[in-house]
């Protein structure tokens, strides 16, 4: 089993009780000063040289803000955030936007650079023969620095950069599309982000074209006491294909740091979108200090007949997690897939989960939900399924395990099973145990530390989520398993 | 009285305040008692009737679906009898043997009921109303305990109003030979609320079966609210089996409350087939190792009822285990709600929880919610559930029907199949033929 | 007694019965042999009544009567029986109720009397014996846990209970050892009379040593491409089926 081996090989490697990604930049920003009110929406859509309708749909979600409540129903504990103390827009000084990777800050590449991730195309393809290429949209604090391999994508008519590029490129597709599947009434932090998003990515993927190289966009947030609020909209037009992936670091900070995301799928006929996660956001430390709120809303949108929507995640980081990226299964014969590993250690909460929403004909769609809670942590799987009176044949198999690793921390399963139609067919399993004594046993008769046996036999628990992901993610992924375990065990 | 916390309250809910207003001096019980009423009609004046916006009740908006509160049922002396008892239960039903005491708007008519049989057989028995004038101290602890569960509005409510019902008390080591058979029939020519109350106490090693059956007298619609509370002292057994079949304007809301102690063993059984809207609850509490109980049942619904079960097992200590298993039949337009949660405390190591529901959709426009939960703090425990929701399989129904059996017979086969699995919970074999023969019944007999 | 003219029949949109001829006279066993997907669980199906299967031409006469038109239900009353190539299982329901609720719907279907408890049970001793099959089986939820060899006999128990006039074999010696495949081939053996016929699909030659046909026919394509008699099993048991499109024996 290599797969096993080098997991084993890679915890081996790790500095013990690091946050990896945890240092910062000193970089030169700009920001709007603290606090939300209709003017500092005005000042980032000036910021951004925005168009008329945007900042009118910017006010029109401030507005409506203002009449909202923050969610409660999720199993997260965390003291009142004052959203008037709050940065919401920070961008590096240099904004006018790089021309190119040589014009870009290169105290900003150099922190790619610690991230592991190649911003310099000539960097990807001297890489391994044969290596799969990856284009990457780099989103430093609220504004992407920098999207390469621009030109072969546009070779294909594929369309990646950043949004407030594509708002003035193609105002035409951002108009049409943003909004309407996570619209800016939708809940308190979608609506928030609607408000003040600074950027994000936009993907599109023209009719019948099949997306010649991944996608991937990596945020960062680095500066202090900065609510970094991204927007991504990824459109897959008729029989188009694309697979995306993002990742998410942060610097280690005492305070917390807030995250509110909107990402949207649209998937016409016969498309298809993987979408993939791995986030790693700083978690706290181990008391529970500092770490990022993870307050995201995302939702794929399988408008066509024949369409497939595919979530793959992998939640390693963050203090708190609140998530349920959900597909609306609207064409006939559409799907929709969710395949989640949420790992909690230390202080950290999770609660995250999907929603199925079986609307149209022959919709069919599948849950794999992997928890695995260990130290003082909350993690809870809620989703929901449900099947409208129309939908015919709606079929739908949802398999939740969740594992233990420790008496202080807790698993929670909170499944909603809505039939409204009788050829609809549920299944819905969850289980709930700790890692099997005997296996541990096993293991360490094999010589394993317990915290090498620890992070095969998780490895080997999330193997079937793991399988979706990008070949050239997983590896990397399963260490981040390892590391995300530290300490869990002893 | 300051009843003002709540800022909206529905013409019901302003309803059940004055209601209470206008009985609570002649609600039976010493000061005690009148001090429990107090505090939980205050619980509820803050609370109101509960709406889809509370988690519990997400599936079940009562405040909407209570648009009146009808005066409480006055004790009567309408004639019942075995007739009677035939027309609300059917035959098999009626003629179970066992000690049947009879309970019209919560009073114990006594000339149907054979409290005698009971006492002889030792076990301690009163009417609920007489024993709250003066109430012995272990009927105080089972008040107190329901009344200390906070915020559960219909317990509270029940807490507030309730008229009658019985107390029953096993002595240690007692075990009872025939089935304690508490039959609630209740109705009149004009709607009436009827909140009754049952206290079961198993003293340590005693065992028996209590079954409860609900039904209707007269024409018009009945809201009842009761509750059963059960105090399980270690090593006893209870095994609480109830039959819902109330007329189609009842609104029928229900509690059973169980405390289990060490090596006990509380199994509940639940048949609902009548009532408007039902509301079944059962909780089950484990306050001491090596417990376990079974909860298992059945929904048969058509036309536009709507039945929702809610269960919660905690698990506040180790080495206990929870088996769940329901299913539900849905005709028509009606709706069924499953809800079970599952928790387990931190140090409820070795639990082991299983739960299961499934319905069978026999109609485009019937509907299904289910929330199956877990919630646990323990690492060494086995947990799960399991939820399913299909229609009645082709293939197998083909098979049938290619063994000569005609579509009708062949459905109902599978229905009963089906529905089957969750009787297996009753071993006692008349219980079981009895509720096999009410299946059966509602079965062959389709909604006009 | 059986006539089946011209049939053609789709699945899911597919043609998979594309103009076959059949005649079974009283009395008569044949065999239906042929590749996998040649369609014969299709015909059996066809013949039984199944929901998925659509008939866009050609017809099917039982007795005279217009079988297609016939119920699934209405055909077992018919004399129609299907052995199952997989034999559904059914929770909660008891082998022998299983077994009751059907002999009796059959009889009262044919204007017969239904069974009293003690006729039935010495009936199905008796059948069930010849069959090895243990009354503690009956009483086990219908096919449940049963082995593949229990499936099968109870399927030939339930074709002697219903006393059908065409019994069709769907693949009957799938899954059943030397020894299990006797019992069953006694079985039906035992069934074999002037009034009825029968219908053995097989893939293989094996179970006709033991249930011994008058006719063979071999199916391709949806139709029957030879037909002859016990001889041609043999051959085709020697040559395969690569002369009646099956890749797979072809290659």
């Amino acid at each position: 089993m290599p797969a096993v081996e080098q997991t084993v090989e890679r915890v081996k490697e790790i500095d013990v009780d690091k946050y990896k990604y945890g240092f910062s930049t000193d970089i030169e920003s700009v920001r709007a000063p603290k606090g939300l009110s209709e003017d500092i929406v005005r000042f980032i859509s000036a910021k951004k040289g925005e168009p008329e309708w945007l900042l009118d749909w910017r006010l029109e979600a401030y507005r409506r803000w203002r009449t909202m409540q923050e969610p409660t129903w999720a199993k997260v504990h965390y003291p009142k955030i004052d959203f008037e103390d709050l940065y919401y827009y920070a961008a590096p000084k240099s904004t006018e936007g790089p021309k190119s990777l040589d014009e870009v800050d290169p105290e900003l590449l150099r922190t790619y650079e610690k991230l592991g991730i190649p911003l310099k195309e000539q960097e990807v393809l001297a890489g391994v023969q044969g290596a799969p290429k990856v284009a990457v949209d780099a989103v430093f604090d609220s504004v992407s620095v920098v999207t390469t391999f621009k030109e072969e994508l546009a070779k294909a008519g594929v369309i990646f950069c950043s949004i407030s590029e594509a708002v003035k490129t193609h105002p035409e597709l951002v108009k049409k599309y943003l909004g309407s599947v996570v619209p800016i009434t939708d809940n308190f932090y979608a609506t928030l982000n609607s408000a003040v998003f600074s950027d994000g990515s936009f993907v599109y993927v023209p009719e019948g074209v099949r997306c010649p190289m991944e996608l991937s966009t990596y945020f960062r947030i680095n500066a202090e006491n900065t609510g970094q609020f991204e927007r991504t909209l990824i459109i897959a037009d008729k029989g188009a294909y694309v697979s995306y992936l993002e990742g998410c670091t942060a610097p280690m900070r005492d305070e917390n740091q807030l995250h509110a995301a909107v990402v949207e799928l649209v998937a016409l006929e016969d498309a298809e979108i993987k979408y993939s996660t791995v986030q790693n956001w700083y978690p706290g430390d181990a008391e529970g200090k500092g770490g990022v709120y993870n307050f995201v809303t995302k939702r794929g949108d399988c408008r066509g007949d024949r369409s497939k929507i595919s979530w793959t995640q992998v939640e390693t980081g963050s203090a708190i997690t609140w998530k349920y990226p959900s597909c609306i299964l609207r064409g006939h014969g559409s799907r929709g897939e969710f395949y989640s590993i949420a790992i909690s250690n230390g202080y950290q909460q999770v609660d995250s989960g999907t929603k199925m929403i079986h609307l149209g004909r022959d919709t069919s769609s599948r849950i794999i939900s992997k928890g695995i809670a260990a130290g003082f942590s909350d993690n809870t799987y809620r989703g929901l399924v449900s099947a409208h009176r129309k939908a015919t044949n709606a079929r739908n198999f949802t398999c939740c395990d969740s594992l233990l690793i420790g008496d202080r921390c807790g698993a929670h399963t909170v499944p909603y099973i809505e039939a409204k139609n009788s050829s609809a067919t549920f299944e819905h399993e969850a289980t709930t145990s700790k890692i099997s004594d005997d296996q541990l046993f096993y293991c360490l008769s094999r010589g394993l530390s317990e915290e090498e046996a620890v992070a095969l036999i998780v490895n080997g628990f999330v193997r079937d989520v793991l399988q979706q992901l990008p070949m050239e993610f997983m590896a990397e992924t399963q260490k981040l398993i390892g590391i995300s375990l530290e300490g869990s065990v002893g | 009285m300051d009843l003002s916390v709540q800022q909206f309250r529905s013409e019901a809910e302003q309803a059940l305040l004055d209601l209470y207003e206008r009985s609570v001096d002649a609600l039976p019980g010493d000061a005690s008692v009148a001090d429990l009423r107090q505090s939980a009609i205050r619980t509820y004046a803050g609370l109101g009737l509960p709406h889809r916006r509370i988690e519990a009740w997400k599936y079940t908006d009562l405040r909407a679906a209570i648009a009146e509160i009808p005066p409480l049922l006055a004790e009567s002396d309408a004639p019942v009898d075995g007739t009677a008892f035939e027309a609300a239960f059917g035959k098999a039903f009626a003629q179970l043997p066992a000690y049947r005491v009879v309970l019209v708007a919560g009073a114990v008519r006594t000339e149907l009921s054979d409290v005698q049989g009971l006492r002889d057989a030792g076990v301690e028995f009163g009417a609920l109303a007489q024993m709250l004038e003066s109430p012995p101290e272990w009927l105080m602890a089972s008040l107190d305990a329901a009344s200390a569960s906070g915020d559960d509005v219909l317990i509270a409510l029940n807490t507030a109003l309730m008229t009658g019902g019985v107390a029953l008390r096993l002595p240690e080591g007692l075990t009872l030979q025939k089935p304690v058979h508490l039959i609630h029939l209740d109705g009149a020519d004009t709607p009436g609320s009827v909140y009754t109350r049952n206290v079961l106490v198993a003293g340590e090693g005693a065992s028996a079966t209590v079954l409860e059956s609900f039904g209707t007298l007269g024409r018009a619609g009945v809201q009842r609210n009761a509750v059963t509370t059960v105090s399980l002292a270690a090593k006893s057994a209870i095994h609480h089996i109830k039959l819902q079949r109330e007329a189609l304007e009842t609104i029928h809301l229900n509690a059973w409350v169980a405390n289990v102690g060490a090596d006990a063993r509380y199994d509940a059984f639940q048949v609902s087939m009548g009532a408007a809207l039902a509301r079944n609850q059962v909780s089950v509490r484990f306050a001491g190792k090596d417990a376990a109980t079974d909860i298992s049942g059945a929904t048969l619904a058509r036309g536009k009822q709507h039945c929702d079960t809610t269960l919660v097992v905690e698990h506040d200590v180790p080495a206990c285990e929870s088996r769940e298993l329901f299913k539900l039949v849905l005709d028509d337009e009606s709706r069924g709600v499953f809800q079970g949660k599952i928790v387990v405390a931190r140090d409820a190591q070795k639990t082991d929880g299983k739960q299961m529901s499934q319905a069978l959709l026999l109609s485009e426009t019937a509907e299904f919610d289910s929330k199956p939960e877990l919630e646990i703090y323990a690492d060494d425990v086995v947990c799960g559930h399991g939820a399913t929701s299909g229609q009645i399989d082709e293939d197998l129904l083909f098979y049938l029907r290619a063994r000569g059996l005609p579509e009708a017979q062949a459905r109902a086969l599978l229905i009963q199949a089906f529905v089957g699995e969750a009787f297996e919970a009753l071993d006692d074999e008349a219980i079981g033929d009895a509720f096999a023969a009410v299946s059966a019944e509602w079965l062959g007999s389709p909604a006009e | 007694m059986l006539e089946i003219k011209n049939l053609h029949a789709k699945v899911d949109g597919r043609e998979i019965l594309n103009g076959l001829d059949l005649t079974i006279p009283a009395g008569e066993v044949h065999a239906i042999m042929g590749p996998n997907g040649s369609g014969k669980s299709t015909l059996s199906y066809v013949l039984a009544g199944k929901d998925d299967y659509e008939v866009t031409d050609g017809s099917v006469t039982w007795k005279g009567e217009d079988l297609l038109a016939m119920e699934p239900d209405e055909r077992a009353a018919a004399g129609v029986f299907l052995a199952f190539q997989y034999p559904m299982e059914i929770p909660g329901v008891a082998t022998m109720t299983f077994l009751r609720s059907a002999v009796n719907a059959v009889r009262k279907a044919r204007g017969e009397e239904e069974y009293s408890t003690p006729d039935f049970l010495r009936t199905v001793k008796e059948k069930a014996k010849d069959l090895k099959i243990d009354m503690e089986m009956l009483r086990r939820p219908l096919n449940v846990g049963f082995s593949g060899g229990e499936k099968k006999r109870n399927e030939i128990l339930q074709m002697s209970l219903l006393e059908p006039g065409l019994c069709i074999l769907d693949e009957t010696d799938s899954g059943l050892d030397i020894d299990a495949l006797r019992i069953v081939a006694d079985g039906v053996n035992a069934l074999r009379s002037p009034e009825r016929c029968m219908l053995v699909i097989t893939h293989y030659q094996r179970l006709l040593n033991h249930i011994v046909p008058d006719r063979v026919h071999v199916l391709s394509k949806g139709r029957v491409a030879r037909s002859g008699g016990p001889e041609l099993a043999l051959e085709l048991e020697k040559s395969g089926y690569a002369d009646y499109g099956d890749e797979a024996t072809a290659a």
